[in-house]
Protein backbone atom coordinates (compact mmCIF):
# COMPACT_ATOMS: atom_id res chain seq x y z
CA UNK A 1 0.00 0.00 0.00
CA UNK A 2 0.89 2.87 -1.02
CA UNK A 3 0.14 6.67 0.14
CA UNK A 4 2.31 9.51 -1.77
CA UNK A 5 0.93 12.48 0.60
CA UNK A 6 -1.04 11.86 3.64
CA UNK A 7 -1.78 15.47 4.15
CA UNK A 8 -3.52 15.08 0.66
CA UNK A 9 -7.44 15.13 1.56
CA UNK A 10 -9.06 12.31 2.55
CA UNK A 11 -5.40 10.54 2.10
CA UNK A 12 -5.50 9.35 5.76
CA UNK A 13 -8.22 9.55 7.85
CA UNK A 14 -7.43 8.22 11.01
CA UNK A 15 -7.14 11.20 13.07
CA UNK A 16 -4.64 9.71 15.78
CA UNK A 17 -2.00 8.61 13.19
CA UNK A 18 -2.21 11.80 11.27
CA UNK A 19 -1.08 14.36 14.23
CA UNK A 20 1.97 11.81 14.59
CA UNK A 21 2.60 12.14 10.71
CA UNK A 22 2.47 15.73 10.81
CA UNK A 23 4.36 16.24 14.60
CA UNK A 24 7.27 14.38 12.60
CA UNK A 25 6.97 15.83 9.60
CA UNK A 26 6.03 12.65 7.26
CA UNK A 27 4.10 13.25 3.98
CA UNK A 28 4.68 9.87 1.91
CA UNK A 29 4.08 6.22 3.20
CA UNK A 30 4.83 2.29 2.30
CA UNK A 31 3.37 -0.36 3.79
CA UNK A 32 4.44 -4.46 2.73
CA UNK A 33 1.87 -6.49 4.89
CA UNK A 34 4.19 -9.16 6.20
CA UNK A 35 1.61 -12.30 4.86
CA UNK A 36 2.00 -15.78 5.96
CA UNK A 37 -0.69 -18.38 4.69
CA UNK A 38 -3.38 -15.34 4.09
CA UNK A 39 -2.61 -14.43 7.82
CA UNK A 40 -1.12 -11.13 8.48
CA UNK A 41 1.72 -11.50 10.74
CA UNK A 42 2.56 -7.95 10.85
CA UNK A 43 3.44 -4.61 8.56
CA UNK A 44 6.44 -3.21 7.30
CA UNK A 45 5.80 0.17 7.04
CA UNK A 46 8.79 3.25 5.52
CA UNK A 47 7.97 6.86 6.14
CA UNK A 48 9.40 9.60 4.35
CA UNK A 49 9.04 13.28 4.71
CA UNK A 50 8.84 14.34 1.04
CA UNK A 51 5.94 13.55 -0.73
CA UNK A 52 5.70 10.50 -3.98
CA UNK A 53 5.41 7.83 -4.92
CA UNK A 54 7.72 5.30 -3.75
CA UNK A 55 10.21 3.91 -6.32
CA UNK A 56 9.97 0.44 -7.62
CA UNK A 57 13.30 -0.59 -6.74
CA UNK A 58 12.52 0.07 -2.97
CA UNK A 59 9.60 -1.31 -3.38
CA UNK A 60 10.66 -4.65 -4.62
CA UNK A 61 13.72 -4.45 -1.76
CA UNK A 62 10.78 -3.53 1.18
CA UNK A 63 8.78 -6.64 -0.25
CA UNK A 64 11.78 -9.22 -0.29
CA UNK A 65 12.74 -8.02 3.71
CA UNK A 66 9.04 -8.53 4.21
CA UNK A 67 9.05 -11.91 2.36
CA UNK A 68 12.70 -12.71 4.75
CA UNK A 69 10.53 -11.15 7.90
CA UNK A 70 7.77 -13.73 7.70
CA UNK A 71 9.91 -16.44 7.74
CA UNK A 72 11.86 -15.71 10.18
CA UNK A 73 9.01 -15.15 12.95
CA UNK A 74 7.27 -18.66 11.66
CA UNK A 75 10.58 -20.12 12.60
CA UNK A 76 10.90 -18.44 15.87
CA UNK A 77 7.31 -19.64 16.15
CA UNK A 78 7.97 -22.92 15.33
CA UNK A 79 11.16 -23.03 17.49
CA UNK A 80 9.37 -21.90 20.58
CA UNK A 81 6.76 -24.78 19.76
CA UNK A 82 9.17 -27.37 19.41
CA UNK A 83 10.72 -26.46 23.00
CA UNK A 84 7.21 -26.48 24.26
CA UNK A 85 6.36 -29.88 22.53
CA UNK A 86 9.48 -30.92 24.01
CA UNK A 87 8.89 -29.93 27.76
CA UNK A 88 5.72 -31.55 27.69
CA UNK A 89 7.20 -35.00 26.50
CA UNK A 90 9.69 -34.81 29.02
CA UNK A 91 7.10 -33.85 31.73
CA UNK A 92 5.08 -37.47 29.83
CA UNK A 93 7.99 -39.46 30.25
CA UNK A 94 8.50 -38.92 33.70
CA UNK A 95 5.05 -38.79 34.71
CA UNK A 96 5.40 -42.74 32.80
CA UNK A 97 8.37 -43.46 34.71
CA UNK A 98 6.82 -42.53 37.90
CA UNK A 99 3.93 -44.24 37.27
CA UNK A 100 5.49 -47.49 36.99
CA UNK A 101 7.93 -47.05 39.55
CA UNK A 102 4.74 -46.80 41.86
CA UNK A 103 2.62 -49.37 40.42
CA UNK A 104 5.39 -52.13 40.48
CA UNK A 105 5.91 -51.61 43.88
CA UNK A 106 2.16 -51.77 44.72
CA UNK A 107 2.04 -54.88 42.39
CA UNK A 108 4.78 -56.61 44.80
CA UNK A 109 2.67 -55.89 48.06
CA UNK A 110 -0.44 -58.57 46.91
CA UNK A 111 2.37 -60.55 45.77
CA UNK A 112 4.68 -61.38 49.01
CA UNK A 113 1.57 -62.83 50.42
CA UNK A 114 0.22 -65.07 47.99
CA UNK A 115 4.15 -66.38 47.35
CA UNK A 116 4.64 -66.16 51.47
CA UNK A 117 1.46 -68.28 51.96
CA UNK A 118 2.00 -70.34 49.28
CA UNK A 119 5.19 -71.46 50.48
CA UNK A 120 4.54 -72.00 53.84
CA UNK A 121 1.67 -74.28 53.01
CA UNK A 122 4.19 -76.30 50.52
CA UNK A 123 6.37 -76.16 53.85
CA UNK A 124 3.07 -77.91 55.44
CA UNK A 125 2.91 -75.13 58.55
CA UNK A 126 -0.59 -75.35 57.91
CA UNK A 127 -0.41 -79.43 57.87
CA UNK A 128 0.21 -82.32 55.89
CA UNK A 129 0.05 -81.46 52.28
CA UNK A 130 -1.14 -84.95 50.15
CA UNK A 131 1.55 -86.01 47.65
CA UNK A 132 -0.94 -85.12 44.59
CA UNK A 133 -1.35 -81.18 45.63
CA UNK A 134 2.63 -80.44 45.70
CA UNK A 135 3.00 -80.10 41.71
CA UNK A 136 0.31 -77.42 41.40
CA UNK A 137 1.59 -75.85 44.41
CA UNK A 138 4.71 -76.07 42.76
CA UNK A 139 3.43 -74.51 39.66
CA UNK A 140 1.58 -70.99 41.89
CA UNK A 141 5.19 -70.67 43.40
CA UNK A 142 6.97 -71.24 40.13
CA UNK A 143 4.76 -68.93 38.45
CA UNK A 144 4.45 -66.18 41.11
CA UNK A 145 8.39 -66.14 41.13
CA UNK A 146 8.10 -65.47 37.43
CA UNK A 147 5.58 -62.58 37.98
CA UNK A 148 7.82 -61.39 40.51
CA UNK A 149 10.77 -60.83 37.93
CA UNK A 150 8.96 -59.39 35.46
CA UNK A 151 7.55 -56.92 37.51
CA UNK A 152 11.10 -56.04 39.42
CA UNK A 153 12.19 -55.48 35.37
CA UNK A 154 9.70 -52.89 35.11
CA UNK A 155 10.71 -50.98 38.34
CA UNK A 156 14.39 -51.22 37.12
CA UNK A 157 13.77 -50.22 34.18
CA UNK A 158 11.46 -47.06 35.12
CA UNK A 159 13.82 -46.39 38.02
CA UNK A 160 17.08 -46.19 35.26
CA UNK A 161 14.73 -44.07 33.15
CA UNK A 162 13.79 -41.91 35.44
CA UNK A 163 17.92 -41.30 36.82
CA UNK A 164 16.79 -42.57 40.35
CA UNK A 165 19.01 -45.94 39.83
CA UNK A 166 22.21 -46.23 41.72
CA UNK A 167 24.73 -49.07 41.64
CA UNK A 168 25.26 -50.35 45.50
CA UNK A 169 29.11 -51.25 44.96
CA UNK A 170 30.94 -53.98 47.15
CA UNK A 171 33.47 -56.00 47.57
CA UNK A 172 32.74 -59.84 45.86
CA UNK A 173 34.75 -63.05 44.46
CA UNK A 174 33.37 -63.44 40.48
CA UNK A 175 33.37 -67.48 41.57
CA UNK A 176 30.69 -67.22 43.89
CA UNK A 177 28.86 -64.99 41.91
CA UNK A 178 28.44 -67.36 38.97
CA UNK A 179 28.00 -70.21 41.16
CA UNK A 180 24.80 -68.34 42.35
CA UNK A 181 23.68 -68.11 38.61
CA UNK A 182 24.77 -71.74 38.20
CA UNK A 183 23.07 -72.96 41.50
CA UNK A 184 19.84 -70.59 40.44
CA UNK A 185 19.37 -71.94 36.98
CA UNK A 186 20.84 -75.19 37.31
CA UNK A 187 16.71 -76.58 38.08
CA UNK A 188 15.80 -74.88 35.17
CA UNK A 189 18.24 -76.71 32.59
CA UNK A 190 17.72 -80.24 33.97
CA UNK A 191 13.93 -79.61 33.51
CA UNK A 192 15.02 -79.23 29.68
CA UNK A 193 17.78 -81.97 29.50
CA UNK A 194 20.28 -79.55 29.01
CA UNK A 195 23.90 -79.14 29.62
CA UNK A 196 24.58 -75.72 31.90
CA UNK A 197 28.48 -75.25 32.60
CA UNK A 198 30.44 -72.79 34.01
CA UNK A 199 34.31 -72.43 34.04
CA UNK A 200 35.78 -69.66 36.13
CA UNK A 201 40.25 -68.90 35.69
CA UNK A 202 41.39 -69.95 39.32
CA UNK A 203 43.14 -67.00 41.42
CA UNK A 204 40.92 -64.29 40.27
CA UNK A 205 41.43 -61.21 42.31
CA UNK A 206 38.70 -59.72 44.21
CA UNK A 207 36.66 -57.67 42.20
CA UNK A 208 34.23 -54.39 43.19
CA UNK A 209 31.07 -53.35 41.79
CA UNK A 210 27.67 -54.00 42.52
CA UNK A 211 27.38 -57.57 42.51
CA UNK A 212 23.44 -57.80 42.75
CA UNK A 213 23.35 -56.13 39.58
CA UNK A 214 25.96 -58.41 37.80
CA UNK A 215 24.00 -61.17 39.04
CA UNK A 216 21.11 -60.25 37.30
CA UNK A 217 22.43 -59.86 34.44
CA UNK A 218 23.79 -62.99 34.02
CA UNK A 219 20.93 -64.07 35.07
CA UNK A 220 19.20 -62.68 32.63
CA UNK A 221 21.57 -63.93 30.22
CA UNK A 222 22.30 -67.64 31.19
CA UNK A 223 18.19 -67.50 31.56
CA UNK A 224 17.70 -66.46 28.14
CA UNK A 225 19.64 -68.83 26.67
CA UNK A 226 18.37 -71.74 28.11
CA UNK A 227 14.60 -70.29 27.24
CA UNK A 228 15.76 -70.38 23.67
CA UNK A 229 17.57 -73.82 23.79
CA UNK A 230 15.93 -76.87 22.76
CA UNK A 231 18.46 -79.41 22.99
CA UNK A 232 22.67 -78.92 23.42
CA UNK A 233 23.96 -77.19 25.92
CA UNK A 234 24.47 -73.31 27.54
CA UNK A 235 28.25 -72.23 28.83
CA UNK A 236 29.05 -69.52 31.03
CA UNK A 237 32.57 -68.35 30.90
CA UNK A 238 34.82 -65.92 32.66
CA UNK A 239 38.41 -64.47 31.63
CA UNK A 240 39.99 -61.59 33.05
CA UNK A 241 41.96 -59.43 30.60
CA UNK A 242 43.24 -55.38 30.90
CA UNK A 243 41.15 -55.27 34.39
CA UNK A 244 38.17 -56.03 32.51
CA UNK A 245 36.11 -59.47 33.45
CA UNK A 246 34.29 -61.22 30.30
CA UNK A 247 31.24 -63.12 30.83
CA UNK A 248 30.36 -65.22 27.79
CA UNK A 249 26.99 -66.83 27.72
CA UNK A 250 27.12 -69.09 25.10
CA UNK A 251 24.05 -71.08 23.41
CA UNK A 252 23.21 -74.17 21.23
CA UNK A 253 19.49 -72.45 20.42
CA UNK A 254 17.66 -71.05 17.94
CA UNK A 255 20.05 -68.14 17.38
CA UNK A 256 19.19 -64.56 16.02
CA UNK A 257 18.79 -63.53 12.16
CA UNK A 258 21.44 -60.49 11.79
CA UNK A 259 19.37 -57.97 11.47
CA UNK A 260 17.80 -58.45 14.37
CA UNK A 261 20.46 -58.37 16.24
CA UNK A 262 20.89 -54.23 16.42
CA UNK A 263 17.19 -53.95 17.97
CA UNK A 264 17.85 -57.05 20.58
CA UNK A 265 18.76 -54.11 23.55
CA UNK A 266 15.68 -51.98 23.16
CA UNK A 267 13.17 -52.28 25.59
CA UNK A 268 10.30 -54.18 24.69
CA UNK A 269 11.79 -55.79 21.79
CA UNK A 270 12.56 -59.30 21.10
CA UNK A 271 14.28 -60.94 17.29
CA UNK A 272 11.24 -61.91 16.25
CA UNK A 273 7.12 -61.43 16.96
CA UNK A 274 6.81 -64.79 16.50
CA UNK A 275 9.28 -65.43 19.23
CA UNK A 276 7.46 -63.49 22.03
CA UNK A 277 4.30 -65.80 21.14
CA UNK A 278 6.48 -68.99 21.38
CA UNK A 279 8.94 -68.32 24.27
CA UNK A 280 7.03 -65.61 26.02
CA UNK A 281 8.96 -62.89 27.92
CA UNK A 282 9.06 -58.84 27.76
CA UNK A 283 11.99 -57.86 25.86
CA UNK A 284 13.36 -55.91 29.05
CA UNK A 285 15.97 -58.14 30.16
CA UNK A 286 18.59 -57.42 27.93
CA UNK A 287 17.97 -53.70 27.38
CA UNK A 288 18.23 -53.59 31.74
CA UNK A 289 21.44 -55.96 31.23
CA UNK A 290 22.86 -53.39 28.63
CA UNK A 291 21.99 -50.59 31.22
CA UNK A 292 23.45 -52.27 34.22
CA UNK A 293 26.36 -53.12 32.60
CA UNK A 294 27.16 -49.60 30.95
CA UNK A 295 26.48 -48.06 34.48
CA UNK A 296 29.52 -50.12 35.37
CA UNK A 297 31.88 -48.69 32.44
CA UNK A 298 31.55 -51.75 30.33
CA UNK A 299 29.63 -53.03 26.94
CA UNK A 300 27.62 -55.95 25.64
CA UNK A 301 28.39 -57.49 22.65
CA UNK A 302 26.70 -60.05 20.56
CA UNK A 303 27.41 -62.64 18.08
CA UNK A 304 24.72 -65.22 16.32
CA UNK A 305 24.01 -67.75 13.65
CA UNK A 306 21.01 -68.68 12.88
CA UNK A 307 19.63 -72.17 13.94
CA UNK A 308 22.91 -72.52 15.21
CA UNK A 309 23.61 -70.43 18.82
CA UNK A 310 24.61 -67.39 20.01
CA UNK A 311 26.73 -65.80 22.30
CA UNK A 312 26.21 -63.22 24.50
CA UNK A 313 29.45 -61.10 26.03
CA UNK A 314 29.67 -58.75 28.75
CA UNK A 315 32.28 -57.25 29.83
CA UNK A 316 32.52 -54.76 32.93
CA UNK A 317 35.96 -53.50 35.12
CA UNK A 318 36.91 -55.75 37.32
CA UNK A 319 37.12 -52.83 39.76
CA UNK A 320 34.37 -50.18 39.49
CA UNK A 321 35.48 -46.93 38.64
CA UNK A 322 35.42 -44.67 42.20
CA UNK A 323 36.23 -47.66 44.33
CA UNK A 324 36.94 -46.50 47.72
CA UNK A 325 38.42 -49.48 49.13
CA UNK A 326 42.48 -49.50 48.73
CA UNK B 1 6.47 -71.53 77.94
CA UNK B 2 8.52 -68.73 78.52
CA UNK B 3 10.04 -68.45 74.79
CA UNK B 4 11.73 -65.34 73.35
CA UNK B 5 9.88 -62.07 72.38
CA UNK B 6 9.86 -60.89 68.70
CA UNK B 7 8.39 -57.72 67.91
CA UNK B 8 7.04 -57.64 64.85
CA UNK B 9 6.62 -53.80 63.29
CA UNK B 10 4.43 -53.65 59.74
CA UNK B 11 1.67 -52.11 58.78
CA UNK B 12 0.42 -54.52 55.68
CA UNK B 13 -2.29 -57.13 58.20
CA UNK B 14 -1.41 -59.74 55.31
CA UNK B 15 2.67 -59.83 55.98
CA UNK B 16 1.37 -59.60 59.66
CA UNK B 17 -0.29 -62.79 59.54
CA UNK B 18 2.37 -64.83 57.46
CA UNK B 19 5.00 -64.00 60.59
CA UNK B 20 2.05 -64.80 62.72
CA UNK B 21 1.52 -68.34 61.07
CA UNK B 22 5.10 -69.13 60.58
CA UNK B 23 6.03 -68.30 64.34
CA UNK B 24 2.99 -70.37 65.38
CA UNK B 25 4.71 -73.25 65.42
CA UNK B 26 8.16 -72.03 67.30
CA UNK B 27 8.50 -71.71 70.94
CA UNK B 28 8.89 -67.36 69.72
CA UNK B 29 6.50 -65.31 71.03
CA UNK B 30 5.36 -62.57 68.75
CA UNK B 31 3.98 -59.21 69.67
CA UNK B 32 3.01 -56.29 67.01
CA UNK B 33 3.35 -52.67 65.93
CA UNK B 34 1.14 -51.22 63.06
CA UNK B 35 3.92 -47.93 62.66
CA UNK B 36 7.40 -46.78 63.46
CA UNK B 37 6.82 -44.23 66.33
CA UNK B 38 4.24 -47.67 67.84
CA UNK B 39 7.21 -49.76 67.12
CA UNK B 40 9.95 -47.52 69.07
CA UNK B 41 6.96 -47.53 72.68
CA UNK B 42 6.49 -51.01 71.98
CA UNK B 43 9.90 -51.91 71.67
CA UNK B 44 10.67 -49.69 75.01
CA UNK B 45 7.70 -50.91 77.20
CA UNK B 46 8.33 -54.59 76.13
CA UNK B 47 12.09 -55.07 75.65
CA UNK B 48 11.57 -57.86 72.54
CA UNK B 49 14.79 -60.07 72.10
CA UNK B 50 14.37 -59.48 68.48
CA UNK B 51 13.01 -56.69 66.32
CA UNK B 52 11.55 -56.96 62.71
CA UNK B 53 11.35 -53.74 61.19
CA UNK B 54 9.93 -52.79 57.79
CA UNK B 55 11.32 -49.98 56.26
CA UNK B 56 8.43 -48.36 55.14
CA UNK B 57 5.96 -47.29 57.57
CA UNK B 58 3.16 -44.45 58.53
CA UNK B 59 4.31 -42.16 61.06
CA UNK B 60 8.00 -43.05 61.23
CA UNK B 61 9.91 -45.00 58.57
CA UNK B 62 11.53 -47.97 59.89
CA UNK B 63 15.42 -46.34 59.08
CA UNK B 64 14.42 -43.39 61.57
CA UNK B 65 12.79 -45.81 64.27
CA UNK B 66 15.62 -48.27 64.16
CA UNK B 67 18.10 -45.19 64.86
CA UNK B 68 15.87 -44.02 67.90
CA UNK B 69 15.94 -47.72 69.19
CA UNK B 70 19.97 -47.67 69.05
CA UNK B 71 19.89 -44.60 70.79
CA UNK B 72 17.97 -46.16 73.88
CA UNK B 73 20.18 -47.92 76.21
CA UNK B 74 17.42 -50.92 76.66
CA UNK B 75 17.26 -51.64 73.25
CA UNK B 76 21.08 -50.77 71.48
CA UNK B 77 22.10 -54.29 71.48
CA UNK B 78 18.35 -56.11 70.56
CA UNK B 79 18.70 -57.25 67.10
CA UNK B 80 17.04 -55.75 64.53
CA UNK B 81 15.93 -57.11 61.10
CA UNK B 82 14.75 -54.21 58.82
CA UNK B 83 12.48 -55.86 56.00
CA UNK B 84 13.58 -53.26 52.98
CA UNK B 85 10.48 -53.27 50.62
CA UNK B 86 11.65 -51.57 47.36
CA UNK B 87 14.40 -53.43 46.94
CA UNK B 88 16.20 -50.54 46.39
CA UNK B 89 19.69 -49.86 45.67
CA UNK B 90 21.04 -47.80 48.95
CA UNK B 91 17.83 -49.47 50.96
CA UNK B 92 20.33 -52.08 51.99
CA UNK B 93 22.88 -49.78 52.99
CA UNK B 94 20.22 -47.42 54.81
CA UNK B 95 19.50 -49.86 56.93
CA UNK B 96 22.99 -50.34 58.24
CA UNK B 97 23.98 -47.16 58.27
CA UNK B 98 20.37 -46.93 60.75
CA UNK B 99 21.76 -49.12 63.26
CA UNK B 100 19.96 -52.69 61.56
CA UNK B 101 21.73 -55.82 62.43
CA UNK B 102 20.94 -57.89 58.99
CA UNK B 103 18.52 -56.95 56.23
CA UNK B 104 15.54 -59.18 54.31
CA UNK B 105 14.43 -57.58 50.86
CA UNK B 106 10.72 -57.92 49.98
CA UNK B 107 9.21 -60.31 49.10
CA UNK B 108 11.25 -62.43 51.18
CA UNK B 109 10.60 -66.82 51.47
CA UNK B 110 8.84 -66.90 55.21
CA UNK B 111 11.53 -70.00 55.57
CA UNK B 112 14.29 -67.87 54.76
CA UNK B 113 13.14 -65.37 57.77
CA UNK B 114 13.02 -67.57 60.00
CA UNK B 115 16.32 -69.05 59.13
CA UNK B 116 17.60 -65.40 60.11
CA UNK B 117 15.48 -65.08 63.05
CA UNK B 118 16.90 -68.29 64.17
CA UNK B 119 20.69 -67.19 63.40
CA UNK B 120 20.49 -63.87 65.36
CA UNK B 121 18.32 -65.57 68.12
CA UNK B 122 19.04 -69.36 68.72
CA UNK B 123 15.09 -70.84 70.11
CA UNK B 124 16.66 -72.79 72.73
Amino acid sequence: VQVPDVVAEGAYDVARVRAIFERRGYRALLAVPLLLEQRILGVLVVWRQEPGSFGDEIVNRLQAFAGHSVLAIRNAQLYRELEEKGRQLETASRHKSEFLANMSHELRTPLNAILGFNEMILGQIYGDVPASMKEPLTDIQNSGKHLLRLINNVLDLSKIEAGRMELSPVEYAVPDLVERVRASLYPLAAEKGLEFVTSVPDALPLAYGDAGRITQCLMNLAGNALKFTRQGRVGLSVELQDGFVTYRVADTGIGIAKDKIDSLFTEFRQGDATITTEFGGTGLGLSITKKFVEMHGGRVSVESELGKGSTFSISIPLRLAGDRTP
Amino acid sequence: VSGKTILYVEDNELNRKIVRDLLRHTSYRLIEALDGEAGVTTALEHRPDLILMDVQLPKMSGFEATRRLRAEPVTAGTPIIAITSFALSGDEQRATEAGASAYLAKPYSPFALLALIRQLLPEA
